[in-house]
């Protein structure tokens, strides 16, 4: 009986785990790295570095942001414009304006949130453009700043030639032998 | 010391007269002279260029004020530097009033102003004038009649000479229409060239000695006396 179990074991559970060795083999690390390795060896750094990547690419990138920026900046400067507006009005009587439909739905997202929220968004209003402006003034500045002054400088020497001349004035004419004396 | 010839007209004789008074002092006098062409159009400079083929050796060298500097004065101290130098700092400028010259014409001090007695250029010697009391300059002017006609009567020359004396030092001797002048270079001062401006020369230097701690004497006299 021994035997013949031993027989039956060999014969029906011992295959089953070899079968389950054999498939957990082809899952192993080795495995897969020696699979894909032919495939990583080809990749070098030149490789990496002759990617081409097209230019148009930061083209077709950049264009929109700029453009959504300005779009932001005046919605910014509308809703700033707008609140200094509603504020001067509410101010005087607090009776709301209703305009177009536009006006009507930013005014209920405004009306909605509690006066509170109106020093928030001119905070968030003043600091955006806190941040725009450095990006406008700081490149031009220098060179805005020499042409001003320069051209302040020139207009200044052309307003004293100006009264110069006027402060010249004929006062005798010997036979087309002009006589002048300054005035000033 | 800074001598400046400016006018508010072209043509009256401005850098030949600077060309003559530079050329005096260098063979005359042991005081050195540097010239300074502030013109656009450069003359005294490329008169001094030219006559580098000349076999006579420079008197001084010419040194222009270049276009692109804008404000070539901004750096102040320069201009003050040149003010109280013991050297003559001599300075030709176009005829037309820029605002770059304002500082020059502020400091100097001494401003040769050449005129005419036509219409034209008195009139615009009384503009000049005035821009320089504008300017609050605290430069002595003084006024040479150039290119004078010595067989012309201008009627109006003895009230515009009362005008001008109020305002500065107008020269006894005019410097006479000589076309001998036409010729004038950077490296001498021909005989008869000589005598042309020796007159008007020595009264502005006199006027300049009267007026001024830093003195310029002139050796032909030890010359003449030793003659």
């Amino acid at each position: 009986m021994y035997y013949a179990g031993n027989i039956l074991y060999d014969l029906f559970l011992k295959k089953e785990k070899a079968i389950y060795k054999e498939e957990t083999e082809e899952f192993s690390l080795s495995a897969i790295s020696e699979q894909y390795e032919a495939l990583t060896a080809t990749i070098g750094i030149e490789d990496v570095e002759n990617i081409i990547t097209p230019k148009s690419f930061n083209r077709k990138e950049l264009t929109p942001i700029p453009s959504e920026e300005t779009e932001e900046r005046q919605d910014l400067e509308y809703l700033r414009e707008r609140f200094e507006s509603e504020q001067d009005l509410d101010e005087l009587d607090n009776a709301p304006k209703k305009d177009s439909t536009e006006k009507e739905n930013l005014q209920n997202s405004e009306n909605s949130e509690s006066s509170e929220t109106y020093p928030n968004q001119k905070e968030k209003i003043s600091k955006e453009q806190e941040i725009q402006k450095p990006y406008d003034v700081i490149p031009q500045s220098p060179i805005i700043i020499d042409k001003a002054t320069e051209n302040s400088r020139i207009k200044e020497w052309k307003k004293m030639l100006n009264l110069s001349e006027t402060l010249v004035q004929m006062v005798a004419n010997y036979d087309g032998h002009k006589v002048y004396h300054s005035t000033m | 010391m800074i001598i400046t010839f400016a006018t508010q007209k072209g043509g009256t004789g401005k850098t030949t007269l600077a060309i003559a008074l530079a050329n005096y002092i260098s063979t005359n006098s042991e005081r050195k002279i540097n010239v300074f062409d502030f013109d656009y159009q450069k003359s005294f400079y490329y008169k001094w260029k030219e006559d580098e083929v000349l076999e006579i050796p420079k008197l001084y060298d010419v040194e222009i004020i270049g276009e692109d500097d804008g404000q070539p004065f901004s750096d102040f101290d320069t201009l003050i530097d040149l003010k109280e130098s013991e050297e003559i700092n001599l300075f030709d400028l176009a005829g037309t009033l820029d605002a770059k010259y304002s500082d020059l014409l502020i400091y100097s001090d001494f401003i040769v102003i050449p005129f005419e007695y036509s219409d034209v250029s008195v009139k615009s010697t009384l503009v000049f004038i005035n821009m320089l009391g504008l300017l609050e300059s605290e430069a002595e002017r003084i006024f040479i009649r150039s290119k004078y006609d010595k067989g012309y009567k201008y009627l109006n020359q003895e009230a515009m000479d009362i005008e001008l004396a109020k305002y500065g030092m107008l020269l006894p001797s005019p410097v006479f229409k000589r076309n001998i002048l036409q010729t004038i270079n950077t490296r001498n001062l021909a005989g008869k060239q000589k005598y042309a401006v020796e007159n008007t020369l020595d009264e502005l230097l006199k006027h300049i000695n009267e007026n001024s701690k830093i003195k310029i004497e002139i050796l032909k006299k030890k010359e003449k006396a030793k003659d």
